[in-house]
């Protein structure tokens, strides 16, 4: 559950929540490194959940030697008030048999925090693409019905395309089984999408079909698609978008290499 | 470390213990359930500390719970936590090859609510600490009690004196609670017997 971080915990109804699915590449949750990071946010609470495989380090988005040190652990929700957005990171895997409790702890926090919209930036294997997934880009939106009201407008002028609809048993030309959301190595993306339309949230889901490697660049990708929506780099002091890159991406791949190799 | 250096005196009370069950303990014939319980020992002289010698396997899942269980058995207020911890230097993430010189060596985490100099350096970038350490720290962290936990990382695989003597330094810090014993041999041979029969492979 969440845990609030401060003395005198700030309100967040009305905020704009950002926070990633555990999915293919993690692609979502580097994205989320980089809008914190650049975004210099504060944090403001933990999600405190036995849901979570637990980890701790020190800070990840640290500029200099004053702030190295602060412990931060798997499951953290930052803010910047002045932009009214609130994000949440996720680091760790769920536990297996644990998805759908944390999903509905999820929804529940979202509810009663009473966030004006909620984002979900995810990924899905691109492997699994059909035939009309494979071609243009490789970006994909997800809109539940009471966020779609107010957007119409702006999806028609960003020029996205919905995930489509996919048949269950493809190849099958039984006409009788009804396409439906297929979202593979989404993680909870599918049941955080369903459970908020059932539940009336505003919320998006906003993927990028990528498979596991390096994935900084589909995060780079997936961070500037979002940015043109929500507009989080307009600020003037701001060059367009110039995401910094937070000090825990170092030695992503490993230690350095030993001279004694060579 | 704590079997050989703290416990070894005759001063600590054993007063609970903490059992948990997952596929890693089962109970071969002739060895006690006791193996899979991690013991908590009171100081006689002392009684406000408390050791809590965990040498049973807990699993992922397992790991929150008991953290919230034996938290939830401690007096909040006043309490202060050291957690000492270890593993293989090849987890440890650095942009300049460590020769192997350095090993074994300690790094080190605290939670927001500790205070007073650190005893050794910070575990830096990129690297993050998992597992039991790292539930009872995100505990502390969130409820705000005053937690370090102590990592060693060592370039042998089994236990060994000159690994052992790593921690040293941080009892050193926690004297007036700890008196270090002096190191009783007989329990240190006991441990690196017990993994020597799996090695003959490089005799």
């Amino acid at each position: 559950m969440f845990i609030s971080a401060e003395t005198s915990p700030h309100s967040l109804t009305g905020f704009t929540l950002v926070m990633p699915a555990v999915a293919v590449g993690n692609v979502g949750q580097l994205a989320v490194d980089l809008i914190v990071s650049t975004l210099n946010m504060t944090r403001v609470g933990y999600i405190h959940t036995d849901c979570l495989i637990p980890m701790a380090g020190n800070n990840p988005y640290a500029t200099g030697s004053k702030d190295t040190e602060e412990l931060h652990t798997a499951a953290e929700v930052y803010m910047a008030a002045d932009m009214k957005l609130a994000v949440l990171q996720i680091r760790t895997p769920i536990i297996q048999r644990k998805s759908k409790t944390f999903r509905q702890l999820i929804v529940s926090w979202i509810k009663s925090s009473g966030f004006s919209r909620t984002v979900v930036l995810s990924s899905s294997h691109a492997y699994q693409r059909d035939d009309r997934q494979l071609q243009g880009t490789t970006l994909r939106y997800l809109m539940t019905p009471p966020l779609l009201k107010g957007c119409e407008d702006v999806l028609k002028e960003l020029g996205w395309r919905e995930m489509e609809r996919v048949s269950a048993f493809p190849g099958l030309t039984d006409g009788s089984a009804e396409p439906r959301l297929y979202i593979p190595g989404g993680g909870i993306t599918k049941g955080l999408y369903t459970a908020s339309c059932a539940e009336d949230l505003p919320l998006a889901v906003l993927l990028l079909f990528c498979s596991e490697g390096d994935n900084i660049p589909d995060a780079f990708t997936l961070v500037n698609h979002l940015n043109d929506w929500l507009h989080l780099l307009d600020k003037p002091n701001n060059e367009p978008n110039k995401w910094k890159i937070p000090t825990s991406w170092t030695l992503l791949f490993g230690s350095g290499i030993p001279p004694a190799l060579f | 470390f704590v079997s050989v250096y703290v416990l070894g005196s005759a001063g600590w009370d054993a007063v609970g213990h903490a059992s948990v069950w997952n596929e890693r303990n089962r109970v071969v014939a002739g060895q006690s359930s006791e193996d899979s319980t991690c013991v908590f020992y009171r100081n006689k002289d002392s009684q406000s500390v408390l050791v809590c010698q965990v040498t049973c396997y807990i699993a992922e899942d397992q790991l929150f719970h008991w953290t919230e269980k034996v938290f939830g058995c401690l007096q909040q207020r006043g309490l202060n936590v050291t957690v000492l911890s270890d593993s293989s230097v090849a987890e440890y993430k650095t942009a300049d090859y460590f020769s192997s010189s350095s090993a074994p060596f300690l790094r080190s985490l605290r939670t927001g609510a500790s205070i007073g100099p650190p005893l050794c350096q910070t575990l830096e970038q990129p690297n993050i600490m998992t597992g039991l350490p790292a539930a009872v720290l995100s505990h502390c962290q969130v409820h705000h009690i005053p937690t370090i936990s102590y990592h060693c990382y060592s370039d042998v695989i089994g236990p060994n004196s000159i690994t052992v003597e790593t921690y040293k330094p941080v009892l050193a810090g926690l004297a007036k609670s700890i008196q270090l014993a002096s190191p009783n041999p007989d329990v240190l041979r006991k441990f690196v017997k017990a993994t020597d029969i799996q090695s003959n492979l490089y005799i």
